[in-house]
Protein backbone atom coordinates (compact mmCIF):
# COMPACT_ATOMS: atom_id res chain seq x y z
CA UNK A 1 0.00 0.00 0.00
CA UNK A 2 1.25 3.79 -0.81
CA UNK A 3 0.38 6.68 1.17
CA UNK A 4 -2.99 7.62 0.88
CA UNK A 5 -4.66 5.28 0.88
CA UNK A 6 -6.75 5.29 3.88
CA UNK A 7 -10.17 4.38 2.87
CA UNK A 8 -13.45 6.52 4.15
CA UNK A 9 -16.54 6.76 2.23
CA UNK A 10 -17.37 9.95 3.92
CA UNK A 11 -14.49 11.96 2.43
CA UNK A 12 -15.53 11.11 -0.96
CA UNK A 13 -17.42 14.33 -1.12
CA UNK A 14 -14.72 16.15 0.10
CA UNK A 15 -11.98 14.68 -2.64
CA UNK A 16 -14.60 15.28 -5.44
CA UNK A 17 -14.57 18.86 -4.48
CA UNK A 18 -11.11 18.87 -4.98
CA UNK A 19 -10.88 17.37 -7.70
CA UNK A 20 -12.98 20.90 -9.51
CA UNK A 21 -10.43 23.08 -7.00
CA UNK A 22 -13.03 23.46 -4.44
CA UNK A 23 -12.05 22.94 -0.74
CA UNK A 24 -15.26 21.61 0.92
CA UNK A 25 -15.96 21.14 4.51
CA UNK A 26 -19.15 19.06 5.79
CA UNK A 27 -21.94 21.62 6.87
CA UNK A 28 -25.27 20.68 9.47
CA UNK A 29 -28.19 21.46 7.27
CA UNK A 30 -30.00 21.63 10.47
CA UNK A 31 -27.99 24.44 12.78
CA UNK A 32 -25.16 25.56 10.40
CA UNK A 33 -22.47 23.82 12.21
CA UNK A 34 -19.28 23.11 10.01
CA UNK A 35 -16.78 20.45 10.88
CA UNK A 36 -13.65 18.52 9.71
CA UNK A 37 -13.34 15.68 9.00
CA UNK A 38 -16.97 14.44 8.35
CA UNK A 39 -19.09 12.49 10.30
CA UNK A 40 -21.70 10.67 10.04
CA UNK A 41 -24.17 13.22 12.32
CA UNK A 42 -23.38 16.50 12.68
CA UNK A 43 -21.51 16.27 16.46
CA UNK A 44 -23.15 19.60 17.86
CA UNK A 45 -26.75 18.78 17.02
CA UNK A 46 -26.63 15.18 15.92
CA UNK A 47 -28.68 16.29 12.80
CA UNK A 48 -28.10 13.60 10.31
CA UNK A 49 -28.96 16.40 7.72
CA UNK A 50 -25.13 17.21 6.26
CA UNK A 51 -24.29 19.08 3.64
CA UNK A 52 -20.83 19.76 2.01
CA UNK A 53 -20.75 23.75 1.52
CA UNK A 54 -17.38 25.29 -0.21
CA UNK A 55 -14.71 27.38 2.29
CA UNK A 56 -13.14 30.39 1.89
CA UNK A 57 -9.66 28.78 1.81
CA UNK A 58 -8.69 31.48 4.15
CA UNK A 59 -6.93 30.15 7.38
CA UNK A 60 -4.14 30.63 9.73
CA UNK A 61 -1.41 28.36 10.28
CA UNK A 62 -1.72 26.98 13.76
CA UNK A 63 1.64 24.43 13.58
CA UNK A 64 3.61 22.91 11.54
CA UNK A 65 6.22 20.30 11.69
CA UNK A 66 8.57 18.48 9.10
CA UNK A 67 8.63 14.63 8.67
CA UNK A 68 12.52 13.41 8.62
CA UNK A 69 11.23 9.89 9.39
CA UNK A 70 10.30 7.79 6.59
CA UNK A 71 7.19 6.15 6.42
CA UNK A 72 5.83 5.38 2.87
CA UNK A 73 8.65 4.12 0.67
CA UNK A 74 6.66 6.41 -2.10
CA UNK A 75 7.25 9.46 -0.11
CA UNK A 76 10.29 10.98 0.26
CA UNK A 77 11.45 12.87 3.33
CA UNK A 78 11.96 15.39 4.66
CA UNK A 79 8.67 17.21 4.17
CA UNK A 80 6.67 19.76 6.06
CA UNK A 81 2.75 19.17 7.12
CA UNK A 82 0.99 22.89 8.30
CA UNK A 83 -1.98 22.00 10.46
CA UNK A 84 -4.30 25.20 9.26
CA UNK A 85 -7.05 26.63 11.31
CA UNK A 86 -9.79 27.43 8.85
CA UNK A 87 -11.69 30.67 9.49
CA UNK A 88 -14.81 28.09 9.50
CA UNK A 89 -13.28 26.91 12.16
CA UNK A 90 -12.07 23.47 11.19
CA UNK A 91 -8.41 22.01 11.17
CA UNK A 92 -6.99 20.69 8.28
CA UNK A 93 -3.36 19.94 7.37
CA UNK A 94 -1.48 20.72 4.04
CA UNK A 95 1.80 20.67 2.57
CA UNK A 96 3.35 24.18 2.47
CA UNK A 97 3.94 25.24 -1.80
CA UNK A 98 5.56 28.13 -2.56
CA UNK A 99 8.62 27.03 -1.29
CA UNK A 100 11.05 29.47 -0.48
CA UNK A 101 8.59 31.82 1.33
CA UNK A 102 8.84 30.89 5.02
CA UNK A 103 5.64 30.31 6.86
CA UNK A 104 5.39 30.61 10.66
CA UNK A 105 2.60 30.04 13.32
CA UNK A 106 0.04 32.37 12.98
CA UNK A 107 0.32 33.23 8.99
CA UNK A 108 -2.47 33.89 7.18
CA UNK A 109 -2.59 31.13 3.87
CA UNK A 110 -5.21 30.70 1.29
CA UNK A 111 -5.88 26.94 -0.06
CA UNK A 112 -3.97 25.77 -3.49
CA UNK A 113 -4.75 23.00 -5.45
CA UNK A 114 -2.23 20.75 -6.26
CA UNK A 115 -2.26 18.04 -9.20
CA UNK A 116 -0.56 14.80 -8.56
CA UNK A 117 1.41 12.36 -10.58
CA UNK A 118 -1.56 9.87 -10.10
CA UNK A 119 -3.81 12.39 -11.13
CA UNK A 120 -5.75 13.02 -8.09
CA UNK A 121 -5.77 16.97 -6.75
CA UNK A 122 -5.44 17.98 -3.34
CA UNK A 123 -5.68 20.81 -1.51
CA UNK A 124 -2.46 22.61 -0.02
CA UNK A 125 -1.76 26.07 1.35
CA UNK A 126 0.31 29.12 0.63
CA UNK A 127 1.25 32.16 2.26
CA UNK A 128 -1.77 34.87 1.77
CA UNK A 129 -0.42 38.10 0.47
CA UNK A 130 -0.51 40.38 2.92
CA UNK A 131 -3.39 43.02 1.90
CA UNK A 132 -2.23 46.44 1.34
CA UNK A 133 -3.08 49.00 4.58
CA UNK A 134 -4.66 52.10 4.60
CA UNK A 135 -5.75 55.16 1.79
CA UNK B 1 -13.83 3.40 45.51
CA UNK B 2 -11.78 6.21 47.59
CA UNK B 3 -9.43 3.83 49.35
CA UNK B 4 -11.37 0.61 48.64
CA UNK B 5 -8.53 -0.71 46.37
CA UNK B 6 -5.00 -1.83 46.97
CA UNK B 7 -2.45 -2.97 44.18
CA UNK B 8 -0.77 -6.00 46.07
CA UNK B 9 1.59 -7.41 43.39
CA UNK B 10 3.26 -6.27 40.91
CA UNK B 11 6.09 -7.77 37.76
CA UNK B 12 7.57 -8.06 34.45
CA UNK B 13 10.14 -9.61 32.34
CA UNK B 14 12.98 -8.57 31.48
CA UNK B 15 12.44 -5.26 28.95
CA UNK B 16 14.87 -5.91 25.31
CA UNK B 17 14.00 -7.74 21.97
CA UNK B 18 12.83 -11.93 22.65
CA UNK B 19 11.83 -12.55 18.66
CA UNK B 20 11.34 -16.27 19.95
CA UNK B 21 8.48 -15.21 22.83
CA UNK B 22 4.65 -14.66 21.76
CA UNK B 23 2.52 -12.25 24.09
CA UNK B 24 1.45 -15.06 25.94
CA UNK B 25 4.30 -16.31 27.10
CA UNK B 26 5.80 -12.96 28.37
CA UNK B 27 2.42 -12.40 29.67
CA UNK B 28 2.89 -15.41 31.87
CA UNK B 29 5.98 -15.03 33.29
CA UNK B 30 4.87 -11.48 34.38
CA UNK B 31 2.12 -13.19 35.97
CA UNK B 32 4.09 -15.75 38.03
CA UNK B 33 6.68 -13.01 39.05
CA UNK B 34 3.18 -10.61 40.51
CA UNK B 35 2.17 -13.61 42.72
CA UNK B 36 5.17 -14.36 43.58
CA UNK B 37 5.31 -10.91 44.77
CA UNK B 38 1.54 -10.78 46.42
CA UNK B 39 2.00 -13.91 48.00
CA UNK B 40 -1.24 -15.22 46.60
CA UNK B 41 -2.29 -18.35 44.73
CA UNK B 42 -3.59 -18.67 41.08
CA UNK B 43 -6.88 -19.69 42.77
CA UNK B 44 -7.20 -16.31 44.71
CA UNK B 45 -7.59 -14.67 41.21
CA UNK B 46 -11.20 -14.30 40.08
CA UNK B 47 -10.57 -11.00 37.52
CA UNK B 48 -8.34 -10.88 34.29
CA UNK B 49 -7.97 -8.24 32.12
CA UNK B 50 -5.49 -7.82 29.29
CA UNK B 51 -4.25 -5.01 26.87
CA UNK B 52 -1.97 -5.65 23.50
CA UNK B 53 -2.61 -8.96 23.88
CA UNK B 54 -3.97 -11.02 21.37
CA UNK B 55 -6.67 -12.62 22.92
CA UNK B 56 -8.62 -13.22 26.48
CA UNK B 57 -9.71 -16.75 26.49
CA UNK B 58 -6.32 -17.52 24.69
CA UNK B 59 -4.54 -15.92 27.42
CA UNK B 60 -7.17 -17.31 30.36
CA UNK B 61 -6.32 -20.91 28.92
CA UNK B 62 -2.56 -20.49 29.09
CA UNK B 63 -3.05 -19.32 33.00
CA UNK B 64 -5.83 -21.81 33.96
CA UNK B 65 -7.86 -19.33 35.21
CA UNK B 66 -11.84 -19.19 35.15
CA UNK B 67 -12.56 -15.94 36.43
CA UNK B 68 -15.44 -14.29 37.24
CA UNK B 69 -14.86 -11.08 35.46
CA UNK B 70 -12.78 -11.00 32.62
CA UNK B 71 -12.07 -7.69 30.14
CA UNK B 72 -9.91 -6.83 26.87
CA UNK B 73 -8.76 -3.22 26.37
CA UNK B 74 -7.86 -1.53 22.97
CA UNK B 75 -4.19 -2.06 22.42
CA UNK B 76 -3.79 1.72 22.95
CA UNK B 77 -1.26 2.99 25.81
CA UNK B 78 -4.02 5.27 27.21
CA UNK B 79 -5.77 1.49 28.31
CA UNK B 80 -3.15 1.26 31.14
CA UNK B 81 -4.99 4.15 33.87
CA UNK B 82 -7.86 3.70 32.14
CA UNK B 83 -7.77 -0.03 33.22
CA UNK B 84 -6.73 0.46 36.10
CA UNK B 85 -9.13 2.46 37.54
CA UNK B 86 -11.65 -0.01 35.08
CA UNK B 87 -10.85 -2.88 37.58
CA UNK B 88 -10.34 -1.06 40.55
CA UNK B 89 -14.07 -0.35 40.03
CA UNK B 90 -14.79 -4.18 39.54
CA UNK B 91 -13.28 -4.73 42.69
CA UNK B 92 -15.18 -1.85 44.56
CA UNK B 93 -18.50 -2.90 42.96
CA UNK B 94 -17.73 -6.49 44.14
CA UNK B 95 -17.76 -8.11 40.59
CA UNK B 96 -14.45 -9.96 41.15
CA UNK B 97 -12.27 -9.24 44.34
CA UNK B 98 -8.83 -10.33 42.88
CA UNK B 99 -7.63 -9.10 39.39
CA UNK B 100 -4.64 -9.53 37.43
CA UNK B 101 -3.83 -7.18 34.64
CA UNK B 102 -1.86 -8.61 32.18
CA UNK B 103 0.31 -6.01 29.41
CA UNK B 104 2.27 -7.64 26.65
CA UNK B 105 4.49 -5.87 24.03
CA UNK B 106 6.43 -7.29 21.30
CA UNK B 107 6.78 -4.10 19.31
CA UNK B 108 10.56 -4.56 18.83
CA UNK B 109 10.68 -7.63 17.39
CA UNK B 110 8.05 -6.87 15.19
CA UNK B 111 9.22 -3.73 14.09
CA UNK B 112 6.13 -1.84 14.89
CA UNK B 113 6.08 1.81 13.85
CA UNK B 114 3.32 3.37 14.94
CA UNK B 115 2.66 5.51 11.62
CA UNK B 116 2.38 4.81 7.77
CA UNK B 117 0.23 2.08 6.79
CA UNK B 118 -0.12 0.60 10.56
CA UNK B 119 -2.84 3.32 11.05
CA UNK B 120 -4.26 4.56 8.20
CA UNK B 121 -6.18 7.72 8.38
CA UNK B 122 -7.82 10.65 6.65
CA UNK B 123 -4.48 12.70 6.70
CA UNK B 124 -2.32 10.00 4.85
CA UNK B 125 -2.31 11.95 1.47
CA UNK B 126 -0.70 14.94 3.26
CA UNK B 127 2.08 12.49 4.68
CA UNK B 128 0.91 13.54 8.05
CA UNK B 129 0.87 10.03 10.25
CA UNK B 130 2.11 8.38 13.98
CA UNK B 131 1.03 9.91 17.45
CA UNK B 132 4.95 11.80 17.52
CA UNK B 133 3.78 14.15 14.85
CA UNK B 134 0.44 15.16 16.89
CA UNK B 135 3.35 16.00 19.83
CA UNK B 136 5.90 17.99 17.78
CA UNK B 137 2.67 19.85 16.55
CA UNK B 138 2.20 20.45 19.90
CA UNK B 139 5.81 21.13 20.93
CA UNK B 140 5.69 23.96 18.19
CA UNK B 141 2.89 25.94 19.33
CA UNK B 142 4.51 25.34 22.58
CA UNK B 143 7.71 26.95 21.49
CA UNK B 144 5.69 29.56 19.49
CA UNK B 145 3.36 31.02 22.36
CA UNK B 146 6.03 30.44 25.18
CA UNK B 147 9.40 30.93 23.71
CA UNK B 148 10.10 27.31 24.91
CA UNK B 149 13.14 25.73 23.40
CA UNK B 150 14.59 22.28 22.18
CA UNK B 151 17.00 22.48 24.97
CA UNK B 152 14.63 23.03 27.32
CA UNK B 153 12.78 20.25 26.17
CA UNK B 154 15.84 18.24 26.47
CA UNK B 155 16.19 18.66 29.95
CA UNK B 156 13.27 15.88 29.99
CA UNK B 157 14.77 12.69 28.41
CA UNK B 158 18.32 13.97 30.20
CA UNK B 159 16.74 13.80 34.26
CA UNK B 160 14.46 10.50 33.16
CA UNK B 161 18.32 8.96 31.57
CA UNK B 162 19.28 9.61 34.64
CA UNK B 163 16.94 8.09 36.50
CA UNK B 164 17.29 5.15 34.07
CA UNK B 165 21.18 5.03 34.93
CA UNK B 166 19.37 4.11 38.36
CA UNK B 167 17.58 1.00 37.52
CA UNK B 168 19.02 -2.36 36.24
CA UNK B 169 16.05 -3.47 34.55
CA UNK B 170 16.11 -0.31 32.01
CA UNK B 171 16.76 -0.65 28.45
CA UNK B 172 18.79 2.83 28.10
CA UNK B 173 21.68 2.99 30.58
CA UNK B 174 24.05 5.05 29.01
CA UNK B 175 23.94 8.86 30.64
CA UNK B 176 23.09 11.42 27.65
CA UNK B 177 23.86 15.21 28.21
CA UNK B 178 21.94 18.02 26.60
CA UNK B 179 24.73 18.25 23.49
CA UNK B 180 23.63 14.64 22.73
CA UNK B 181 19.87 15.72 22.74
CA UNK B 182 20.11 18.54 20.46
CA UNK B 183 22.39 16.32 18.01
CA UNK B 184 20.15 13.39 17.76
CA UNK B 185 18.36 13.08 14.49
CA UNK B 186 15.02 14.33 13.89
CA UNK B 187 12.30 12.63 13.64
CA UNK B 188 9.43 14.83 12.65
CA UNK B 189 10.98 18.28 13.57
CA UNK B 190 11.29 19.84 16.22
CA UNK B 191 11.23 16.49 17.99
CA UNK B 192 14.27 14.29 17.52
CA UNK B 193 15.15 10.77 18.30
CA UNK B 194 15.81 11.46 22.34
CA UNK B 195 12.25 12.90 22.45
CA UNK B 196 10.52 9.95 21.35
CA UNK B 197 10.47 6.74 23.86
CA UNK B 198 11.88 3.34 22.89
CA UNK B 199 9.83 0.35 21.54
CA UNK B 200 11.21 -2.43 23.18
CA UNK B 201 9.31 -6.24 24.26
CA UNK B 202 8.44 -6.90 27.36
CA UNK B 203 5.19 -7.68 30.09
CA UNK B 204 3.88 -6.42 33.02
CA UNK B 205 1.62 -7.66 35.71
CA UNK B 206 -0.25 -5.78 38.03
CA UNK B 207 -2.70 -7.50 40.86
CA UNK B 208 -5.10 -5.82 42.47
CA UNK B 209 -7.50 -6.42 45.39
CA UNK B 210 -9.91 -4.83 47.94
CA UNK B 211 -7.88 -3.40 50.42
CA UNK B 212 -9.31 -4.92 53.57
CA UNK B 213 -8.25 -8.03 51.64
CA UNK B 214 -5.12 -6.77 51.21
CA UNK B 215 -3.94 -6.60 55.10
CA UNK B 216 -2.48 -9.85 55.44
CA UNK B 217 -0.65 -10.56 52.17
CA UNK B 218 3.26 -10.39 51.62
CA UNK B 219 3.73 -7.16 50.98
CA UNK B 220 2.85 -3.81 52.67
CA UNK B 221 -0.67 -2.56 49.83
CA UNK B 222 -0.35 0.49 47.73
CA UNK B 223 -4.03 1.81 47.95
CA UNK B 224 -5.34 3.83 44.68
CA UNK B 225 -6.66 6.52 46.72
CA UNK B 226 -8.07 9.02 44.24
CA UNK B 227 -8.72 8.57 40.36
CA UNK B 228 -9.84 11.74 37.76
CA UNK B 229 -10.35 11.47 34.43
CA UNK B 230 -10.74 13.40 31.21
CA UNK B 231 -11.60 12.20 27.93
CA UNK B 232 -10.89 14.82 25.00
CA UNK B 233 -12.99 12.69 22.29
CA UNK B 234 -14.61 15.73 20.44
CA UNK B 235 -11.45 17.31 19.50
CA UNK B 236 -9.24 14.01 19.01
CA UNK B 237 -9.99 14.12 15.06
CA UNK B 238 -5.88 14.75 14.47
CA UNK B 239 -4.10 11.68 15.89
CA UNK B 240 -3.70 12.59 19.47
CA UNK B 241 -3.46 16.62 18.65
CA UNK B 242 -4.59 18.76 21.30
CA UNK B 243 -4.92 22.42 20.39
CA UNK B 244 -4.43 23.46 24.32
CA UNK B 245 -1.23 20.69 24.46
CA UNK B 246 -4.15 18.67 27.04
CA UNK B 247 -3.51 21.78 29.50
CA UNK B 248 -7.20 21.32 30.63
CA UNK B 249 -7.31 17.51 30.69
CA UNK B 250 -4.82 16.95 32.52
CA UNK B 251 -5.66 20.28 35.17
CA UNK B 252 -9.02 18.47 35.61
CA UNK B 253 -7.97 14.74 35.81
CA UNK B 254 -5.23 16.00 38.07
CA UNK B 255 -7.38 18.20 40.09
CA UNK B 256 -10.31 15.09 40.06
CA UNK B 257 -7.89 12.67 41.54
CA UNK B 258 -6.33 15.27 44.42
CA UNK B 259 -9.80 16.20 45.56
CA UNK B 260 -10.98 12.26 45.97
CA UNK B 261 -7.81 11.13 47.39
CA UNK B 262 -8.00 14.55 49.75
CA UNK B 263 -3.95 15.29 49.23
CA UNK B 264 -2.48 18.33 47.50
CA UNK B 265 -0.28 18.74 44.77
CA UNK B 266 2.61 19.56 47.80
CA UNK B 267 2.18 16.38 49.15
CA UNK B 268 2.75 14.39 45.83
CA UNK B 269 6.58 12.86 46.31
CA UNK B 270 7.03 11.44 42.74
CA UNK B 271 5.20 11.82 39.56
CA UNK B 272 4.62 9.04 37.04
CA UNK B 273 3.94 10.71 33.38
CA UNK B 274 2.52 8.90 30.42
CA UNK B 275 6.30 9.95 28.43
CA UNK B 276 5.48 8.75 25.04
CA UNK B 277 7.22 11.68 23.74
CA UNK B 278 9.07 14.48 25.77
CA UNK B 279 6.76 17.02 25.72
CA UNK B 280 4.66 15.18 27.63
CA UNK B 281 5.78 15.90 30.51
CA UNK B 282 5.90 19.56 29.99
CA UNK B 283 2.03 19.24 29.21
CA UNK B 284 1.67 17.25 32.44
CA UNK B 285 3.58 19.62 34.40
CA UNK B 286 1.96 22.81 33.65
CA UNK B 287 -1.72 20.92 33.57
CA UNK B 288 -1.27 19.49 36.78
CA UNK B 289 -0.02 23.46 38.34
CA UNK B 290 3.41 22.14 39.32
CA UNK B 291 4.39 25.23 37.11
CA UNK B 292 2.71 27.78 35.77
CA UNK B 293 1.11 27.39 31.91
CA UNK B 294 3.90 27.99 29.73
CA UNK B 295 6.97 28.16 32.48
CA UNK B 296 7.63 24.18 32.34
CA UNK B 297 10.79 24.95 30.14
CA UNK B 298 12.56 26.76 32.72
CA UNK B 299 10.96 24.62 35.31
CA UNK B 300 12.53 21.60 33.44
CA UNK B 301 15.62 23.41 32.56
CA UNK B 302 16.15 24.08 36.63
CA UNK B 303 16.32 20.33 37.69
CA UNK B 304 13.05 19.89 39.29
CA UNK B 305 11.76 16.50 37.87
CA UNK B 306 15.28 14.95 38.94
CA UNK B 307 15.59 12.64 42.08
CA UNK B 308 16.24 15.17 45.06
CA UNK B 309 14.29 18.09 42.91
CA UNK B 310 11.05 19.50 43.45
CA UNK B 311 9.23 16.58 41.88
CA UNK B 312 11.04 13.86 40.92
CA UNK B 313 9.62 12.57 37.23
CA UNK B 314 9.59 9.07 36.09
CA UNK B 315 11.78 7.78 38.42
CA UNK B 316 12.56 4.24 36.79
CA UNK B 317 13.55 5.87 33.49
CA UNK B 318 9.77 6.22 32.06
CA UNK B 319 8.84 5.38 28.45
CA UNK B 320 11.81 7.70 27.15
CA UNK B 321 14.54 5.51 28.74
CA UNK B 322 13.31 2.48 30.86
CA UNK B 323 10.52 0.14 28.50
CA UNK B 324 7.89 1.44 26.48
CA UNK B 325 5.34 -0.65 28.46
CA UNK B 326 2.97 1.59 27.69
CA UNK B 327 2.11 3.16 31.04
CA UNK B 328 1.95 -0.05 32.98
CA UNK B 329 5.35 0.37 33.94
CA UNK B 330 5.05 3.37 35.06
CA UNK B 331 2.34 2.45 37.85
CA UNK B 332 4.72 -0.41 38.79
CA UNK B 333 7.25 2.01 39.62
CA UNK B 334 4.71 3.97 41.64
CA UNK B 335 4.20 0.93 43.81
CA UNK B 336 7.06 0.14 44.03
CA UNK B 337 8.41 3.84 45.26
CA UNK B 338 5.96 3.58 48.18
CA UNK B 339 7.18 -0.10 49.29
CA UNK B 340 10.26 1.57 49.65
CA UNK B 341 11.82 -0.85 47.09
CA UNK B 342 13.23 1.52 44.37
CA UNK B 343 16.64 0.75 45.30
CA UNK B 344 19.43 3.11 44.67
CA UNK B 345 16.55 5.02 42.78
CA UNK B 346 14.33 5.84 45.85
CA UNK B 347 13.27 8.30 47.30
CA UNK B 348 13.13 8.49 51.04
CA UNK B 349 9.67 8.72 52.48
CA UNK B 350 8.04 8.56 49.79
CA UNK B 351 3.77 8.25 50.88
CA UNK B 352 2.29 9.49 47.66
CA UNK B 353 2.51 8.89 43.93
CA UNK B 354 0.87 10.20 40.83
CA UNK B 355 0.39 8.94 37.77
CA UNK B 356 -0.62 10.80 35.31
CA UNK B 357 -1.60 10.93 31.37
CA UNK B 358 -2.17 13.16 29.19
CA UNK B 359 -3.40 11.87 26.27
CA UNK B 360 -7.20 12.44 24.51
CA UNK B 361 -8.33 10.08 27.14
CA UNK B 362 -6.28 11.84 30.48
CA UNK B 363 -6.25 10.06 33.41
CA UNK B 364 -4.67 10.74 37.07
CA UNK B 365 -4.35 8.24 39.24
CA UNK B 366 -3.33 8.77 43.42
CA UNK B 367 -1.17 5.73 45.03
CA UNK B 368 -0.44 6.18 48.74
CA UNK B 369 0.80 3.72 51.19
CA UNK B 370 -2.41 1.42 53.00
CA UNK B 371 -0.41 1.23 56.17
CA UNK B 372 -0.27 4.48 57.01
Amino acid sequence: MSYGSAPDPLMEAFWEGARGRHLMLQECAACGHRHFPPTAVCPQCLSGEQRWREASGRGQVASMVTFHQRYWDDRPTPYAVLLVELEEGPLIMGNPVASGASISIGDPVVAVFEARADGSIIPQFAPEPIPPTGP
Amino acid sequence: MKGKVAVVGVGHTAYGAFPDRDEYSLAAEAFTRALEDSGLRKADVDGLAICRIPEYTRMGETLGLNPRWTMQFPPHGRMSGMGILEAAAAIATGQASTIAMLYANIGRSRRVRYGGDEIPSVWDRWGYTSPGAAYAMMFQRHMHLYGTTTRQLGAVPVAIRNHACLNPDAVMRKPITLDDHEASRPIVAPLRLFDYCLINDGAVCLILTARERAADLRKSPVVIAGHGGYDGLATSAILGYDHDCFYDHVRHAGQQSYDVAGVKREDVDALMVYDNFSPAVLFALEGLGFCERGESGPFVESGAISLGGLIPVNTDGGHLSNSYLQGWALNVEAVRQIRGEAGARQIADCKVVQYVQGTPCSRSIIYTAGDC
